[in-house]
């Protein structure tokens, strides 16, 4: 069931070492039509310091999936199943300055296991998110500057390293420290409110960021800059960055894995060269064919077929079955689990005819970001 | 500061301007003051057999409304602020044979403190039920304050004002019926009459705010719901903020802000119906005066009435303007600030 065993797959002759492990995570909803999974038996593995890209149409679960890994999923949602946390065995954040999780010699958190004190230290201090919408992520009526020391007091960690460090996030992010913090949300701009949000999600150094969209309503450009500066973030502050987004373009050149979910659980996981290249889900090819590009012909690009599934409603065995080209009565019955397809590489995807998806369906990449990899 | 400048000035022009007009109505109502008081020493004259001397009565009538009949309107006016301006003098009371500016300003504190404190009350009610009933939402607490906060709104003022002097007043007999302290207290710093204030402040202060907070509560509540599923609220939970905080300074404080400006002109509102509540509790303030004036038609008294409440209006509304930004960075002064 587990895709991806820590310490045991290789990419780069480097052992991989989970930080965040998810096991059977549902998230279920109540409606008066019946129970709505929008999350639905998620097992999945985040590695330390990777950057992972969770990539899917609207309505697939990716921000259940990311406020799931914060147990943040809003009322009346409920979360069930396994997300661990495993803190660094010597902290980042200094022990002194804030309280390090392990303090009581557990080597692993369950996240949704902890009391409320417990969840706040957790949320913020080891895990951090930058939310959908940094337009509206600030309290309009407050400066900038007092959300970074409202969040430093309500974890009691001392202003003068916290706001130092916050100096250096600025540098980063490249922004002007003194302007920015003396400013009303109202007076940056979109980019200047994003890059502050993503400093102030980072101001007590978590090791993990989950990041739901942030780049949805910014321009291309300042969607690039943005991407650039995360992996520079990662490189500087060894953070793992888990990154939602419905633009596969977007992240191909940053990712190190590229997850794809579809109907509330991940169908296809991967490292973006053999993702993209040569995608074993038939989904993923579908999803690879309907991207628009500026070099393609418009007739090469093909919409996917079918509408998406309805969470109180989703499809016996493979969810995909009744919009796939190839599937059978097999995939009608049984639900394909997340398999190896290529032995080399960790590049799994939850289809019983891969070999069959990899030949009789085609598609070309156009996007040049993508074409570098 | 251009923006505070400009709204001072506009403040001053709504402000002659009202007066104004309420001085040509003054004027040129028929049977307006000068006619009236002119036929009244008239008649009395004539009942007296004395010599009626136009000259005499005229000056007689200028005294007692502050108006020289011989005067146009325009220059009436000019008279009219020019006095008050230089000399606080209103004219002089015909029923109470004061001064109308001692008069109203021995009635004033009465007044503010009746009027305040029922504003004081109503605003601290709208933001608390507002705010309960949003955090409450869908449940009974929400629907049940909804219905309570419905009713008192449709029951008109007086109505329900009266009703209060009739239990508390006459069935139980618990609060007194009229007056602003008891006629045995000494006036100062002693148990007996500041008892006595409060009690016969209470039944005056408990109508304006039991009755008044209603609609604005309705108006806090939906702020408050719309707030309450906001992102920046919910980045608050998660970076660890105090309930405390969440609740002051997120929710209450942006859900207070399309309800402020409006919650600061009633403060006009308030005082304008001092004049039905006073009446009503025989509380002896500006209201109080002015309606005695109307019946008495004692002109001075009534127009240095209108000043009064025209003045607390103009200033109310300045106030909001003035303050606005204050509370709103967003509004703000828009030509001095950045933005990108």
């Amino acid at each position: 069931m587990a895709i991806g065993q820590p310490h045991q797959s290789t990419t780069d002759a480097e052992t991989k070492d989970t930080i965040l492990e998810v096991r059977d995570a549902r998230v279920q909803f109540g409606m008066s039509r019946g129970q709505a999974w929008v999350l639905n038996d998620v097992d999945l593995d985040i590695y330390r310091e990777e950057i992972l890209a969770v990539v899917g149409e609207s309505g697939s679960g990716k921000s259940m999936f990311a406020s799931a890994l914060l147990d943040a999923v809003e009322d009346p949602g409920v979360l069930s199943g396994n997300v661990t946390y495993y803190p660094e065995d010597t902290g980042t954040v200094s022990s002194d300055e804030i309280e390090t999780f392990d303090a009581s010699g557990s080597d692993s958190v369950d996240v949704l296991d902890l009391t409320q004190s417990e969840l706040k230290r957790l949320r913020w201090e080891e895990i951090s998110m930058v939310f959908q919408g940094a337009m509206n992520s600030f309290n309009p009526t407050m400066k900038i500057l007092h959300h970074f020391h409202e969040t430093i007091r309500a974890h009691n960690a001392v202003m003068e390293d916290r706001m130092d460090h916050v100096r250096d996030l600025f540098d980063s992010l490249h922004l002007d420290f003194d302007r920015v913090m003396k400013s009303y949300p109202h007076e940056l701009s979109g980019g200047m409110k994003q890059r502050a949000l993503i400093a102030l999600a980072l101001v007590l150094e978590p090791d993990v960021l989950v990041m739901d969209e942030p780049t949805a309503a910014l321009d291309l450009l300042m969607q690039r800059s943005i991407i650039s500066m995360l992996r520079n973030l990662r490189d500087e502050f060894g953070l793992t960055i888990v990154f939602i987004t419905h633009d596969l373009s977007l992240v191909a050149g940053l990712a190190d894995r590229i997850g794809v979910m579809y109907a509330f659980e991940f169908i296809e996981v991967g490292d973006p060269t053999s993702l993209l290249n040569d995608a074993a889900h038939p989904y993923t090819r579908a999803l690879l064919r309907s991207l628009p590009s500026l070099t393609s012909d418009l007739d090469e690009m093909k919409p996917i077929a079918g509408s998406r599934p309805d969470p109180v409603n989703i499809p016996t065995g493979c969810s995909y079955h009744p919009r796939c080209p190839i599937s059978d009565d097999r995939c009608e019955i049984e639900d394909p689990e997340l398999v190896d397809v290529d032995d080399e590489n960790e590049h799994k995807a939850a289809c019983f005819y891969t070999d069959q998806a990899r030949t009789e369906l085609e598609y070309t990449l156009h996007d040049e970001s993508m074409e570098d990899m | 500061m251009r923006y505070y400048v400009q709204r001072v000035f506009q403040a001053i022009i709504t402000f002659v301007g009202g007066l104004f007009l309420t001085y040509c109505l003054y004027r040129l109502m028929p049977g307006g003051p000068v006619q009236a008081i002119v036929a009244r020493i008239v008649s009395r004259r004539v009942r007296q057999g004395r010599p009626v001397d136009a000259q005499e009565i005229g000056a007689q009538a200028e005294r007692m409304t502050g108006i020289n009949p011989e005067h146009g309107i325009l220059e009436g006016f000019y008279n009219y602020v020019f006095n008050i301006v230089v000399y606080q003098d209103f004219g002089r009371s015909i029923g109470f044979s004061d001064p109308v500016f001692d008069v109203l300003f021995r009635a004033m504190p009465w007044s503010l403190f009746i009027s305040g404190y029922g504003l004081l009350l109503g605003f601290t009610a709208t933001v608390l039920v507002g705010t309960l009933m949003a955090w409450n939402e869908g449940t009974k607490t929400d629907s049940g304050l909804t219905v309570f906060v419905l009713t008192m709104n449709s029951i008109p003022y007086y109505v329900g004002a009266i009703f209060m002097l009739v239990i508390f007043g006459f069935e139980w007999g618990v609060l007194p019926t009229g007056g602003r302290f008891p006629q045995s207290a000494e006036p100062g710093f002693n148990a007996e009459f500041m008892i006595g204030v409060v009690s016969h402040g209470a039944m005056p202060i408990l109508s304006t705010f039991i009755l008044g907070f209603a609609a604005g509560s309705l108006g806090m509540r939906a702020n408050t719901v719309r707030i309450m599923g906001s992102d920046y609220l919910r980045s608050a939970e998660l970076r660890g903020l105090s309930t405390n905080r969440i609740l002051t300074r997120y929710l209450a404080r942006n859900a207070i802000l399309p309800i402020y400006t409006g919650l600061v002109i009633g403060i006009s509102a308030v005082f304008s119906s001092s004049v039905v509540t006073e009446r009503i509790f025989q509380y002896p303030g500006v209201g109080w005066y002015m309606l005695e004036a109307l019946e008495l038609q004692d002109y001075p008294l009534v127009m240095g009435g209108f000043v009064f409440f025209a003045g607390l209006t103009v200033i109310a509304i300045l106030i909001a303007d003035l303050t606005y930004g204050l509370i709103d960075p967003r509004a703000g002064d828009a030509a001095s600030r950045e933005s990108f």
